[in-house]
């Protein structure tokens, strides 16, 4: 699907959803993008939510079951983690990183998110 | 009056000398030419022809006559040299005149496959801004100009159309 104008036309839509102004763009995303059989577009999504960098937005990659990070293939995984490393301002993601700990989630996401947190404090 | 020859003049030298009194008495000058005394013939012709006015009225007619008639003949060909000149003239413009409408003929061709072309080019024009008014649809600054709903759609769609 890559270098498709379908595919461009996905990117440039999930990539206005991660920008728009409007909040509800973030339930759009979770809602159409992470439920969605392609790994492009899951993946694409995951990007978008991180870029946004809001509490609702990075919670969803983290913290939600079967669309957050522990819950992706290995692929997709791996990317959103590097996005997630690549931000500039770390600081959301390091809070919703150390609160994961303390809320009541599954174990597995809790040790996915320790994993992240080690690394986002190597890197 | 006797004529004066080289001939005359040498044969009669000395004898024209022996004359020159009698002769004198016509000619009180003695005026002498060559060595020979000249006679009053020689000044005054006392028997002068009459002059024939009339004919000499003829001839300047027949003159006049061939004058106007040479001149008639030579009016006439200058009138046809010029005539034919102005008809050459005439036939060069005939000659000009058409080649100049086979000219605008042909600038109006080419002046109407230019204006087909321009036309062409405003369609493909039209059409390529239709298509790049499309294109944009789907750039980021333009979705991020509508509302959620309408991207949520967008994305919908487009997400069927994989599935498809």
């Amino acid at each position: 699907m890559k270098e498709t104008k379908l595919f461009k036309n996905i990117k440039n839509i999930i990539e206005a959803l991660s920008k728009h102004e409007d909040s509800s763009a973030i339930e759009v995303l979770e809602r159409i993008g992470t439920n969605c059989d392609s790994d492009e577009v899951r993946s694409l999504t995951a990007s978008a939510l991180v870029n946004r960098n809001t509490p609702e937005s990075l919670s969803i990659v983290i913290l939600s079951k079967g669309k957050g990070i522990n819950d992706m293939n290995t692929g997709v995984a791996m990317t959103t983690i590097n996005d997630i490393l690549s931000l500039q301002d770390k600081a959301i993601a390091m809070k919703i990183l150390n609160d994961a700990a303390g809320t009541d989630i599954d174990e597995e996401i809790k040790e996915t998110a320790r994993s992240v947190q080690a690394l986002m404090a190597l890197s | 009056m006797e004529k004066i020859s080289i001939n005359s003049t040498s044969k009669n030298i000395f004898r024209a000398a022996t004359k020159r009194v009698e002769n004198n008495q016509t000619n009180p000058f003695g005026v002498s030419f060559k060595g020979k005394i000249l006679t009053a013939d020689v000044f005054e012709n006392k028997q002068a022809k009459k002059i024939n006015f009339t004919g000499i009225s003829s001839i300047k007619s027949k003159m006049l006559s061939s004058a106007i008639v040479g001149s008639i003949n030579d009016f006439a060909s200058e009138i046809s040299t010029r005539l034919n000149s102005i008809a050459n003239f005439g036939r060069r413009i005939r000659q000009n005149a058409s080649s100049i409408g086979n000219q605008i003929s042909e600038t109006w061709n080419r002046a109407d496959a230019w204006w087909e072309s321009i036309r062409q080019r405003e369609v493909m024009d039209l059409v390529k801004s239709g298509m790049s008014r499309f294109k944009d649809e789907y750039s980021v600054s333009n979705l991020l100009k509508q509302p959620v709903a309408n991207i949520e759609e967008m994305l919908t769609s487009h997400i069927s159309m994989i599935n498809a």
